[in-house]
């Protein structure tokens, strides 16, 4: 049974993601950090471009020698800062393909739009996270992601606030998986790329750790390292021990711009895939 | 989605060349994102004119004029005047935002008198248009999509005015400090500067400024490949490495843009608002400015709108480049000024050489053999030696605070023959 936090335990970057459900990060990879992960996935991209979505997975990141980059010290920060027993259940990069005229994921619901029902919601702590990075120039027509700050238990109505964050390579931002959520469908003409981290709780079990990429990945990450073996997930079963970040991140709230711009939608228009949540 | 009309109201301040140039040209590119409430100079016989020109309000009195129906003030002033301008938005600091032209002050005196002022406001940019020119974004842009692997150097030649070329190097670095620096003399007219980084970048900046000018340009060097402005680079590289040229686009002979091709690859950038600024009859036309409006446009766009690479450049950002550029062209000691990037950068960078030969360390300039052995020191070719200041002196250099592959020195002064030395 988790013990959800209070908004009085949560630092003031998860207190915003509690409320608004979305923070704006400050810059956690350079000019300099994203040609060299673009430079060391652009072969593997594309090999795999003849795939909707392709990905570039942790066994992957290990072997082109980008893991450490990956998780640098100021991803750690932002990470750590978000809560402090942070445990990977994402993990990859991807890209979505171009020129489409649907969003790539739940093109089913309404406008595309979705909340993560594979992760529990607790109203005053976040407890599962994601982090996204774009690796490519996101416009409005790149497949932007787009947010709603609402409650997020409430149907999602027409007009609702909500947030399109379109931005160069580099633009960072962590999101509540409970919040609705699209990808606005990429019509541009170049695949879309983007890091996505993903964390939860050390309470809650890790369904990403028992995958093959991640698991040829851990047989080469030494132990040792405090906040790596909390975030491997080589303490879940455990009480890890909080951690805090080496430099807080502030939080930057970002004011909705934009309204919800489909037909009325359910409150059930929640994507399926969490039939049977893994921790309840 | 719908996005919500935000036109946002922007208050100028100043009315002199740089404005008329380039600061009102650009908010007007940006008309559908901001409305110019008023133009302010100190007198009416200067702001009248430009006022009725760009047909804007004329703002006479800051002091009277309403500032919580402002967004954002932008301010290009002389720097003596910077701090006199902060003080008379004062009342409506927590609301107001900030765009503040460079260099925001040119002395120690003028930081003191800013940078408090500055703290106060909801929001500072720095008008740091030059690394903002379209060049050097599609630059930026094409090393990010890893066309030439993790870059390593960066060379600007006769391209890098201080605070701007620093700041354009910076922005591969994630305004990251500088770790080191040196500075070499060309005769008595250029000199070359070279920064170091924490994550291995490197950069020179080769003198004297020339971008008025063609020739020069940048070369950036990365992992696997790079990227420069002279397609006969081609002839001296190796094989192995991919070579990207970049390029303007032109349509019957007028700039449109700029195109980085090469290896099978090409990345393009169109400038749009080039054409727009063409239409505005400006009194200085030149590429260069129309230039400097697009870099602004880019700067301004980062301020409420666009999440571009200015978001990170705050006035603190902006001092920094000032000061430690403008220690760096005088071979002084560079110091982090007043602590603006105080939590990452050494208060002190260390200048270094390498000797060439076996020379020595002398405690005077006279010549080794006229020394005794406690005034010599013995160095072998390939030892570094670093200080915190060095002063030239015709052939000889002197050195303070120096070391030697790390080892501290006894006494404050010693001397170098500078043919026996190179770069380290």
């Amino acid at each position: 049974m988790y013990l959800a936090r209070t908004m009085a335990e949560l630092t003031p970057a998860a207190r915003v993601l509690a409320r608004d459900g979305l923070v704006m990060l400050p810059d956690i990879y350079t000019v300099n950090d994203l040609a060299e992960l673009n430079a060391a996935m652009n072969t593997l991209f594309a090999s795999r471009q003849d795939q909707k979505r392709s990905y570039v997975r942790p066994d992957d990141m290990m072997a082109l020698g980008i893991l450490d980059l990956v998780l640098s010290p100021a991803m750690l920060d932002v990470l750590f800062t978000i809560m402090p027993d942070p445990v990977l259940y994402h993990l990859h990069a991807y890209e979505i393909e171009a020129g489409c005229s649907q969003p790539h994921i739940f093109a089913n619901q309404p406008g595309g739009w979705h909340r993560d029902m594979d992760s529990a919601y607790f109203r005053d702590d976040p407890t599962h996270v994601s982090v996204f990075v774009y690796l490519s120039d996101v416009g409005p027509d790149d497949g932007v992601f787009e947010f709603a700050s609402q409650e997020p238990e409430a149907a999602l109505m027409r007009g609702a606030p909500a947030m399109s964050l379109t931005g160069s390579a580099g633009l960072a931002f962590a999101w509540h998986r409970s919040f609705y959520h699209r990808a606005a469908p990429n019509r541009g003409p170049r695949r879309r790329r983007l890091l996505k981290i993903s964390i939860q709780r050390n309470e809650f079990p890790s369904v990403l750790m028992e995958k093959d990429y991640v698991r040829r990945m851990l047989a080469e990450v030494p132990a040792g390292n405090p906040k790596l073996d909390v975030l491997l997930g080589r303490l879940q079963g455990l009480a890890a021990p909080h951690q805090a970040a080496s430099r807080m991140i502030a939080p930057v709230r970002v004011q909705p711009m934009a309204t919800v711009d489909v037909t009325q939608a359910a409150p059930g228009s929640v994507d399926g895939s969490g039939a049977g949540l893994p921790y309840d | 989605m719908i996005e919500r009309a935000a036109r946002r109201r922007v208050l100028i301040v100043g009315a002199g060349r740089r404005v008329q140039g380039n600061f009102l040209p650009a908010f007007r590119c940006l008309d559908d994102r901001y409305e110019i409430c008023g133009l302010h100079a100190r007198t009416w016989a200067r702001l009248l004119p430009v006022a009725q020109a760009w047909g804007v309000a004329a703002v006479g009195d800051l002091g009277t004029f309403d500032l919580s129906t402002v967004d954002l003030v932008a301010i290009s002033v002389p720097t003596a005047q910077n701090a006199v301008v902060l003080q008379a938005l004062l009342p409506a600091a927590k609301t107001l935002h900030i765009l503040i032209d460079t260099p925001v002050a040119a002395t120690e005196t003028e930081l003191a008198a800013c940078r408090p002022l500055l703290a106060q406001f909801a929001g500072v940019t720095v008008a740091e248009d030059y690394m903002n020119f379209p060049a050097f974004t599609l630059v930026r842009d094409a090393a990010v999509r890893g066309l030439i692997g993790r870059p390593r150097s960066l060379s600007l030649f006769n391209i890098g005015y201080r605070y701007h070329g620093l700041a354009l190097i910076r922005s591969f670095t994630g305004f990251g400090p500088v770790v080191q620096s040196w500075r070499r003399a060309l005769g008595t007219h250029g000199t070359i500067v070279g920064y170091e980084f924490a994550d291995g970048f490197s950069a020179t900046v080769i003198g004297p400024y020339r971008r008025h000018e063609h020739g020069g340009g940048l070369l950036l060097e990365g992992s696997c490949g790079f990227i420069t402005e002279a397609a006969t680079d081609a002839s001296f590289v190796s094989k192995k490495r991919e070579m990207f040229v970049l390029q303007p686009d032109r349509s019957d002979g007028v700039l449109t843009g700029y195109a980085i091709v090469g290896g099978g690859a090409e990345v393009r950038l169109a400038c749009p608002d080039l054409a727009r600024m063409r239409g505005m009859g400006l009194a200085d036309a030149s590429e260069l400015n129309l230039l400097r409006g697009c870099g602004l446009i880019e700067v301004i766009r980062s301020i409420f709108h666009d999440k571009n690479i200015n978001r990170s450049y705050g006035y603190a950002q902006g001092l920094y480049d000032s000061f430690v550029s403008l220690h760096a062209a005088r071979g002084d000691a560079i110091l982090d000024p007043c602590g603006l990037l105080a939590a990452d950068a050494p208060a002190v960078l260390p200048w270094r050489r390498q000797a060439d030969q076996q020379t020595y360390l002398k405690a005077s300039k006279k010549a080794s053999a006229a020394l005794g052995a406690a005034e010599k020191i013995l160095v072998r070719a390939g030892d570094v030696v670093d200080a915190t200041r060095e002063a030239r002196q015709g052939d000889h250099t002197a050195l303070y605070g120096a070391r030697v592959n790390g080892r501290e020195l006894p006494g404050t002064v010693w001397f170098i023959y500078n043919p026996a030395w190179g770069l380290a």
